[in-house]
C-alpha cells in the first residue's frame, strides 16, 4: 500500500479518484436500497452516474491534456446518460408518447 | 534499469515521480480513439433502448431490477473499477520509466479484469436458478441486451491485456514508446465508463 502513503507520487491522485469511484459506487448502491421507489432517486443516481465519470476521464483518461476532440467526446459521453435519466424522469409520460411508434 | 533490478520488490509497487505529459495529445494512437468513439455510440443507441423501453414500461422496471442480483453488479463494478485503476497505474509507471513496476500493474489488472467473465458466469448461473432468462420480460431482454454487449467489450480488452502484456514482459514499451500500453488502457477506461452507466440502469434504479 506503500503506494498511496508515499508523498510526491503521481499514483496518489489515481488511489483517491479509484477510492472515491469505490465509494459513490456504495453510495448509489446504499440509496437504491433505502430509497427504493423515491420519486428523487434516479435525479440523485444521475449526479452519481456523471460524478463516477468525471472521476474516471479525469484521473484514469487525463482529459486535462488530451486532444479537444477527445475531451468533447469523454464529456459528451459522460453527460448524455445522466441527463437523459434526468429528462426521462422528469418528463416520462411525454417521452414515453414521443417514442411510441 | 540496473537499479529497478536491483530494488526490492516493494519498492517495485512504490510510486514514481512522472514526467508532465504534453498537452492536446492522443492517449495510445488514432486507430483505438476511432473504436471508442464507435464503442460509445454503439452503446448510446442500446441507452436509447433502455430509456424508451424505461418510459414505456415503468412497472416491469421497477419489478425486474429487485429480482437481478446486486452483489453480481457491484462485484463487477469493482472489478471494473480496480482493473482501470491498475492500468492507469501502468501507464503512470512506465511513463516514469520503471517498466517492471509497470508490468506488474498490468499483471495486476488483467487478473482482476479475469474476475468480471467469471463473476458474469456466475450471475448468469445465479439468474437462470432463478427463472431470469431472455424470456421473462421486457426489463430483462434489455438487461441480457446491454449486458451481454458489455462482456463482448471486456472481453476484447482483456484479449488486448494478454497481448499487450506478453509485449511488456518482453520490453516492447519504455518510457519514450509506450502506445500500445496507452491505447489499451484507453480502450479499458471506456468500457470502464460504460459499465458506470450499465450499473446503476439495472442494478439500482427501481
Amino acid at each position: 500500500m506503500s503506494v498511496l502513503t508515499s508523498d510526491h507520487t503521481a499514483l496518489r491522485p489515481l488511489g483517491f479518484a479509484w477510492l472515491a469511484l469505490l465509494g459513490l459506487t456504495a453510495l448509489s448502491l446504499g440509496l437504491g436500497i433505502h430509497w427504493h421507489g423515491q420519486g428523487g432517486l434516479p435525479l440523485i443516481v444521475a449526479g452519481i452516474l456523471w460524478l463516477k465519470g468525471w472521476l474516471v476521464v479525469r484521473y484514469f483518461l487525463e482529459v486535462g491534456s488530451v486532444h479537444p476532440f477527445i475531451r468533447r467526446v469523454l464529456l459528451a459521453f459522460i453527460a448524455i446518460t445522466p441527463l437523459c435519466l434526468a429528462l426521462t424522469t422528469l418528463f416520462a409520460a411525454q417521452f414515453a408518447r414521443w417514442a411510441s411508434l | 534499469m540496473q537499479a529497478e533490478l536491483d530494488s526490492p520488490p516493494c519498492a517495485l509497487l512504490t510510486a514514481p515521480v512522472t514526467p508532465p505529459v504534453e498537452s492536446g495529445r492522443v492517449p495510445g494512437n488514432k486507430g483505438i480513439w476511432v473504436g471508442i468513439c464507435c464503442e460509445f455510440v454503439e452503446f448510446l443507441v442500446l441507452f436509447a433502448v433502455y430509456f424508451i423501453a424505461r418510459a414505456h414500461f415503468p412497472e416491469a422496471f421497477e419489478a425486474g431490477s429487485e429480482r437481478l442480483s446486486r452483489v453480481s453488479g457491484t462485484l463487477i463494478t469493482v472489478l471494473m473499477l480496480t482493473s482501470s485503476f491498475c492500468l492507469a497505474c501502468a501507464v503512470h509507471t512506465v511513463r516514469a520509466g520503471r517498466r517492471r513496476a509497470s508490468v506488474a500493474w498490468l499483471g495486476a489488472g488483467l487478473l482482476i479484469a479475469l474476475g468480471y467473465p467469471v463473476a458474469k458466469v456466475l450471475e448468469i448461473q445465479w439468474n437462470l436458478a432463478h427463472g431470469i432468462d431472455g424470456e421473462a420480460g421486457i426489463f430483462f431482454t434489455v438487461y441480457y441486451y446491454l449486458t451481454f454487449n458489455h462482456l463482448v467489450h471486456a472481453v476484447w480488452g482483456i484479449l488486448g491485456m494478454i497481448w499487450v502484456m506478453l509485449r511488456h514482459v518482453f520490453g516492447a514499451y519504455s518510457a519514450e514508446d509506450h502506445a500500445g500500453l496507452e491505447a489499451l488502457a484507453s480502450y479499458w477506461h471506456a468500457t470502464d465508463l460504460i459499465w458506470l452507466v450499465i450499473f446503476p440502469f439495472f442494478y439500482v434504479l427501481v
